[in-house]
């Protein structure tokens, strides 16, 4: 019952998603029959580094979605304070609900069902834009970010140049 | 890739037989939207042409991309799960990179495409026109030994290598290919060049690492300038010396050197650094910036005939492996270069053009530098007339001095925050004096003992290091000479210039600054300034190595 509630509530977002897509990203299926597994293309957001790149990630969703939340994880290389080395992303909307353990984030600002692919897609992009050091996922790039931001900068269009000679 | 245009119109048409078009929309990147009929059997490639005729992308630099995914040109648009009414998102992204002629050919929309597009198929007769076309951008782009190499498209072809050459050889053949319409339309349209630079990867990987080489290449007015510049021989040379000029004044001027040193620091190491990268992933023949490694590869072939033993000599710093020459060291290249292009101006034209662009006047600055620490260079050079008289005659000028500041961001940066500096710079009578013979002489003087030392120096360090390990170790040392060698030369020239005023009074602003920074011993302070010619960071750095003994 439950499973099928997620992949209706995923079937509609899909529809939408290709029919009135939002700007900064694209989305859709990485396997057409299982609704699970989405395929997202994030265009870099326009003046930040990441201007000009096109980063894939792959979205799972769990079978109780929405009331887990998905893992985003990069597949293209992305280089920020908040990605983990192999390409998780790392944003509290994505964390499980309840009060961090860690006490860095609070219930708001973590999963709650309310989220759609849009939602977290669009956190994602604004997580390019300005990235969180306080929790960093990829501690060096956090220290890059924060110490010698013109590194930062040059290993970023790197990313950028490799996600464009993908396609 | 060329051929991939010809069933265009028939899409467009609707004669692919039985299917159905259907409305797509198409959502820009800027946030614009438009739909697009199309039959979903079409492929990628013809949805793209059919989205150029709509907005102003050209098929080429388009990036399709629907449901996570980016379209690949050569499937059908069905193969995506694409249905009626659903959106594709459309980004600008660079011309593909291996069809880089066909590209410029698409875009110029010039009499030449025939001829680049057979040529991208491998003909060799159509081979020096397309090719050279192309190939003398890059000379002109400033990257001097880049053409030279030809590699810089990534072809590496023989006979790419050959057309260069002749081209060389033959300013007229340059100048008639700079005058086709399509070489004047690629002129007009910056944006090409700029694709045509950022489809190497070597190249794009260079500008990656140096964000300000990238904003060089970037800048519109450079481009159109060196294209200029490539196509009118006049043009060239007056900008070779200009540049040559305002080259030779700056050494002279108090703290020149380090301000020579500081733009050799922010933008030829770098790219000197990226090279060796370049180099160590891609090979000798693979790499553009080969040649740039002291100018060595490009002279090689251009030189090869007139400066025989220069060439042989400098075989080994050309290599790829370079870090076993530290930058600093090959000052016997300095020497050859000179010659080759001081003494040979005419027939070794093209390659100078870029120094006259300032910003990446890389070879030059390298033959300067390298001319630098060579005391026999300088003497020969500095009693040589017709350059004494070229810096007179420059020195007259403070414009040079302001063009050759404006270009390097760092060194306007200095300036601004010396203002001190920037008067002297532009005060022709300042400069007028800083020429006059005895002072020039003063200067050699110092400048010799001093290069003496620094021979020495670098010989030692050479003895006990080898390898890797030499180019940061005569890096530092240089550093040290240099900055030594700023605060005397400038102490010299300053106090027979200024002595009539009490220094007191003539550095009273940087007196107050240095309290600021809590310097507070007057007399000591004075006399770091006074010995530093007013120049607060320098006089900082001589009070704190002071206090350090």
């Amino acid at each position: 019952m439950a499973t099928s509630q997620a992949s209706l509530l995923l079937q509609k977002q899909l529809r939408d998603l290709c029919k009135n897509p939002v700007d900064g990203f694209s989305a859709g299926l990485v396997d057409e029959t299982n609704v699970f597994e989405w395929s997202v293309t994030i265009i870099g957001p326009p003046d930040t580094l990441y201007e000009g790149g096109f980063f894939n990630a792959i979205m799972s969703f769990p079978q109780n979605y929405p009331i887990s939340p998905p893992t985003v994880r990069f597949t293209s290389e992305v280089w920020h304070p908040n990605v983990y080395a192999d390409g998780k992303v790392c944003i509290s909307i994505l964390h499980p609900p309840g009060d961090d353990p860690n006490g860095y984030e609070l219930a708001t600002e973590r999963w709650s069902p309310v989220h759609t692919v849009e939602s977290i897609v669009l956190s994602i992009i604004s997580m390019l834009s300005s990235p969180n050091d306080e929790s960093p996922a990829n501690v060096d790039a956090a220290k890059q970010w924060r110490d010698s931001r013109d590194e930062f900068r040059k290993k970023v269009s790197r990313c950028v140049r490799k996600s464009q000679e993908m396609m | 890739m060329g051929g991939g245009n010809g069933d265009v119109e028939g899409v467009s048409n609707d004669a692919k037989g039985g299917d159905d078009e259907v409305n797509v929309n198409i959502r820009c990147s800027s946030g614009s939207k438009f739909t697009v009929k199309i039959s979903l059997s079409s492929t990628v490639d013809s949805f793209k042409q059919l989205i150029a005729n709509q907005c102003d992308v050209p098929s080429d630099q388009q990036r399709l991309i629907y449901k996570g995914r980016i379209l690949k040109d050569d499937q059908t648009l069905q193969s995506y799960g694409l249905e009626a009414d659903h959106a594709v998102h459309l980004v600008r992204g660079f011309a593909p990179s291996a069809p880089v002629n066909a590209t410029a050919a698409t875009n110029t929309g010039g009499s030449n495409t025939a001829q680049t597009n057979s040529r991208a198929a491998g003909s060799t007769d159509d081979v020096e026109l397309g090719g050279s076309g192309f190939g003398s951008l890059f000379p002109g782009l400033g990257l001097n030994g880049l053409g030279g190499s030809g590699g810089l498209l990534g072809a590496g072809l023989p006979e790419f290598e050959q057309v260069q050459q002749q081209l060389t050889q033959n300013p007229n053949i340059m100048r008639d290919i700079m005058n086709t319409p399509a070489a004047q339309n690629l002129m007009n349209n910056p944006e090409i060049m700029r694709n045509l630079l950022m489809n190497n990867p070597q190249m794009r990987e260079i500008i990656d690492r140096n964000p300000e080489l990238g904003h060089i290449l970037n800048d519109p007015s450079t481009l159109r300038q060196t294209l200029e510049a490539a196509r009118n021989p006049e043009l060239m040379r007056e900008m070779m010396r200009n540049t040559d000029r305002a080259m030779s004044n700056i050494e002279s001027s108090p703290e020149g050197f380090n301000m020579l040193r500081r733009m050799y620091e922010t933008v030829q190491e770098p790219l000197l650094n990226a090279t060796t990268m370049a180099g160590n992933a891609g090979g000798d023949s693979a790499n553009p910036f080969a040649a740039l490694l002291g100018t060595q590869t490009g002279n090689q072939a251009r030189d090869g005939s007139t400066n025989p033993s220069t060439t042989s000599s400098e075989t080994t710093t050309g290599s790829p492996a370079p870090n076993t020459n530290p930058l600093p060291n090959p000052w016997s290249t300095g020497a050859a270069q000179t010659n080759t292009t001081r003494l040979n101006p005419t027939s070794d034209t093209r390659p100078q053009a870029p120094t006259g662009l300032g910003g990446l006047g890389l070879p030059d600055l390298d033959s300067m530098f390298s001319a630098m620490p060579d005391a026999a260079m300088v003497t020969q050079l500095m009693q040589n007339p017709a350059i004494s008289q070229m810096m007179q005659s420059f020195m007259s000028s403070p414009q040079y001095v302001n063009q050759i500041l404006g270009m390097n961001p760092q060194l306007r940066s200095m300036l601004d925050s010396n203002p001190q500096l920037r008067e002297m710079m532009q005060n022709p009578e300042f400069l007028r004096q800083l020429t006059s013979p005895e002072t020039m002489q003063q200067l050699l003087t110092f400048q010799q003992s001093l290069m003496s030392q620094l021979g020495q120096r670098q010989s030692t360090q050479e003895q006990g290091q080898t390898g890797a390990g030499t180019g940061t170790a005569n890096n530092a040392g240089l550093e040290m000479l240099t900055n030594m060698f700023g605060g005397l030369g400038a102490g010299s020239l300053a106090v027979p210039n200024r002595s009539n005023v009490p220094p007191e009074e003539l550095y009273a602003t940087q007196l107050s600054q240095l309290q600021e920074m809590g310097f507070f011993d007057t007399q000591e302070n004075i006399r770091a300034l006074i010995a530093t010619a007013g120049n607060v960071h320098a006089a900082v750095e001589r009070l704190l190595g002071n206090t350090g003994q």
